[in-house]
């Protein structure tokens, strides 16, 4: 397994490290209400146990959004490429990939080129049109 | 997966279905049926895992066997698209039987109510 | 309509390409089946009985006579010649190839249509009131709601994978056409005491397995906080929606289980935390944005007309019966609303051919400003003719097959496609549909019988919305025989409820016996013509009914 990283337009590849820091959120954990501890955390694990479980992508957008978490958010497990662009605008910034699989995930990630609302990254479709932000 | 979380073929090795949703019982003679991958079409699986749309040619198989042969169909996805067993009678030829006969009369036929398509649409030609 | 920009442009363009490689990798193997198959649905390819289905998006039920004639030819060139407009309001085609199906999402995209969402887990095709921006009564039209909520839900990163499928419609007049209460989220525009327009949110309705009728969340939302409202009961869904269970993974379970109170609060309390963002995080539109899409649903170049007494004498007795079932009084002078009826006897319900779309699409050319839309009960509309073009429409639609004078009466049957064509049916529907025309094909019959709504599914999935049908059947399995459960007193409108289960389940052939019963039981226990069946049955109660099925069947 390597960790694709993704840097603004840049990415990096790198083997998998569980350093410290480093916090795995269980799928089910509520974070509406509260955030986890994220006292010395760096990088937030998030899992998909099967690919539909979708509740990680509002754990992402919260923490990042109403908790103002500014270190790696990492996704793993049953996640496929194809979601990974989803993940990556609710505020996910890492993926644990299949070695070699990088190219494929570059191109999911990659496919689109507007988005049509806010959300954590990438210009909403109606501010675009109307020069800019809102 | 997680052991709490065990996929769906975990859960059912093979899946015996009378059609749909509904779950049928390993009893008496099978046939393992598909949809053809490309497009859709209904396919039967012949003697030596080939398919086929005509069902008079699709191998009759029961038990352990049917389950061996079923394993093998599912481990290739290249042709045949969520196989399972069928319950079929063969006085006289194959035929569909059991608690998906209508379901899987209409599969092999086409639809009752547009007799222009599906196979009974050639056989009328025919 | 709405009209594309670039931006639209490029991103359908993108899915289109996106799904072309998802089909390739399918092929060459490097995708499962069970991966290709959530993407495949997100794209409204299902796989059915004897073949791949493709469920194209027709938002809001809205059609210019360009893209019928591209469905058409979708139709004739990847198809069997013909087409099947489906309870919400979309248009699947029954046969088409996967190999085929990049190219058929390629000549929509070039026509500006998709079938984007119209499967999968997700936020599905928002419908909409058909005779929208034509109906008197209309705070606005509510097309420009619909748009706004397409935009946002479409490809909306955090909602694409939640715990169920998930249906929304919106109306903008007390005349419910859209069946909202039995949506996960029903919206209604409407004004408040003030004059100012905004939205009753309903949320939790639902047919299927547990059929309910939605709760009002919110009475009266601001019109331009509509997204965040949205966001914030899509979040919670999200979150707390159940996924260990399929059947219990729908809102309406979660809006039951919680208690309307304490969902409700929640959402609140959702989006006071999402408003906390301000106006930089807002997902809201700006009123820019808003004004720019309502311009795409400005009213045609309607003609200065006085109304004609169009519905006086009519010599020709069949064209009668269509102007008193088929033609709706429109908010212009001298134009009227026509209801193209797709239920001619013997057909499936909601089916049109190739040939008739192309000839659709050329008379909402010449007499409806090229605008024609798609019914939630499986019927068309031409929605702005002018009342002195009705004979000559009238005459066209008959030749092609179109000119059944039947709108809301006892053929105008709504049927899933039931165990001809779906893979989790229990029994068919639509040759009992076919078996209730025939019965009843008299047209003096049917009109003196009057307004009668007949839902048809074919299992409890309900997609062919039996519980909200005025006479609901239900087919269920019953050891491999095809067994029919009756529900009464369902409807769909205003004042919403769910049918109720009258007795045991009765064989294919005792169903059309038992639809006439109660037929013959309202007609001699109504008041007088103007007591429609649904009235009556309001007024007397289920026990009439049941005697007269039960006693001798
Ligand atoms: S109600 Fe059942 S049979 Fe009918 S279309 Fe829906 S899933 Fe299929």
């Amino acid at each position: 397994m390597k960790l694709l990283e993704l840097k603004d337009r840049e990415w990096t590849l790198s083997d998998l490290d569980d350093g410290p820091g480093l916090l795995r959120v269980d799928n089910g954990q509520d974070l509406l209400e509260s955030p986890p501890d994220l006292t010395g955390i760096s990088v937030v694990r998030l899992d998909w146990p099967q690919f539909k479980l979708g509740q990680a992508f509002t754990q992402a957008r919260l923490l990042r959004q109403r908790y103002g978490f500014e270190g790696q958010i990492r996704a793993g497990g049953a996640i496929f490429r194809d979601q990974a662009w989803h993940a990556a605008r609710c505020g996910v910034t890492a993926f644990e990939i299949e070695d070699g699989a990088e190219d494929g995930w570059l191109e999911s990630l990659h496919a689109y080129p507007y988005h049509y609302q806010r959300a954590v990254t990438g210009e909403a479709a109606w501010a675009l049109r109307h020069g800019g932000s809102a | 997966m997680s052991a709490e979380n065990p996929g769906p073929r975990a859960q059912s090795p093979a899946k015996i279905a009378a059609g749909g949703v509904k779950k049928a019982r390993l009893d008496g003679e099978k046939v393992i049926t598909a949809n053809r991958l490309t497009d859709g079409v209904v396919i039967y699986r012949a003697e030596g895992g080939a398919w086929t749309e005509d069902l008079s040619a699709a191998q009759v198989l029961e038990g352990e066997e049917a389950i061996g042969a079923l394993a093998a169909a599912q481990a290739d996805e290249s042709t045949g698209v969520g196989p399972y067993l069928m319950d079929v009678e063969t006085e006289e030829g194959i035929h569909p039987s059991g608690r998906g006969r209508i379901r899987e009369e209409i599969r092999e036929a086409g639809p009752t109510i547009h007799p222009q398509f599906g196979r009974q649409a050639e056989r009328g030609a025919a | 309509m709405y009209q594309y920009d670039d931006i639209d442009k490029a991103i359908v363009q993108a899915r289109v390409d996106e799904f072309r490689g998802q089909v390739a990798r399918r092929l060459t193997g490097e995708l499962t089946e069970d991966q290709f198959k959530p993407l495949r649905l997100q794209n409204g390819l299902y796989l059915q009985l004897h073949a791949y289905m493709l469920r194209v998006a027709i938002p809001y039920g809205t059609l210019s006579a360009d893209q019928l004639r591209v469905l058409a030819s979708i139709a004739r060139d990847y198809d069997k010649g013909y087409g099947h407009v489906s309870t919400r309001q979309n248009m699947q085609f029954n046969w088409p190839a996967l190999v085929n199906v990049p190219d058929i999402l390629q000549r929509l995209c070039d026509a500006e249509m998709h079938a984007i969402q119209t499967s999968g887990n997700c936020i599905r095709n928002v419908t909409s009131d058909p005779f929208a921006g034509a109906a008197a009564g209309e705070v606005e039209d509510p097309r420009i709601w619909c748009e706004v909520i397409r935009q946002w839900s479409t490809f909306h990163p955090e909602f694409a994978f939640l715990p169920r499928k998930f249906k929304i419609a919106v109306t903008a007049s007390d005349e419910d056409r859209a069946a909202i209460q039995v949506h996960d989220i029903g919206i209604q525009l409407r004004t408040n005491d003030a004059g100012e327009p905004g939205f009753r949110i309903l949320v939790g309705g639902g047919l299927g397995r547990t059929p309910y009728i939605g709760h009002v969340v919110r009475d009266f939302l601001p019109r331009d906080q509509l997204l965040s409202y949205l966001e914030a009961i899509l979040r919670v869904y999200n979150v707390h929606g159940r996924r260990d269970n399929l059947f219990k993974a729908r809102i309406k379970i979660l809006v039951n289980e919680m208690g309307e109170e304490a969902f409700t609060h929640a959402v609140e309390q959702e989006w006071e935390e999402i408003r906390k963002l301000g106006p930089s995080g807002s997902v809201d539109l700006p009123e820019a944005e808003r004004a720019r899409i309502a311009g795409f649903f400005r009213e045609p170049d309607f003609a200065a007309l006085d109304d004609t007494d169009f519905r006086a004498d009519p010599d020709d007795a069949g064209y009668a019966r269509w102007l008193s079932r088929n033609v709706s009084a429109h908010k212009r002078p001298g134009y009227a609303i026509v209801t193209v009826s797709l239920k001619p006897e013997g057909e499936a319900p909601g089916d049109i051919t190739a040939d008739q779309m192309d000839a659709l699409a050329d008379l909402a050319d010449r007499y409806s400003f090229s605008d024609v839309r798609t019914t939630h009960e499986q019927n068309m509309v031409l929605p702005h003719v002018r009342q002195a073009d009705l004979p000559a429409l009238y005459a066209a639609l008959s030749e092609t097959g179109l000119g059944s004078a039947n709108a809301g009466l006892v053929s105008d049957i709504i049927a899933c496609p039931g165990l001809d064509y779906c893979n989790l049916a229990n029994t068919r529907s639509i040759p009992v549909a076919n078996r209730i025309q025939k019965r009843f094909s008299d047209p003096v019959r049917q009109a003196e019988v009057g307004e009668l709504k007949i839902k048809i599914s074919g299992c409890i999935n309900a997609c062919g919305h039996h519980h909200v049908g005025h006479i609901g059947i239900l087919g269920v399995d019953k050891k491999g025989e095809e067994f029919y459960q009756v529900t009464l007193g369902g409807r769909a409108d205003a004042e919403a409820a769910i049918g109720e289960i009258v007795g045991r389940g009765l064989a294919t052939d005792q169903v059309v016996d038992a639809v006439e019963k109660l037929v013959d039981t309202y007609l001699s226990l109504r008041t007088g013509p103007e007591e429609r069946f649904i009235d009556a049955y309001k007024r007397l109660g289920a026990e009439p009914f049941k005697e007269a099925l039960y006693e001798t069947a």
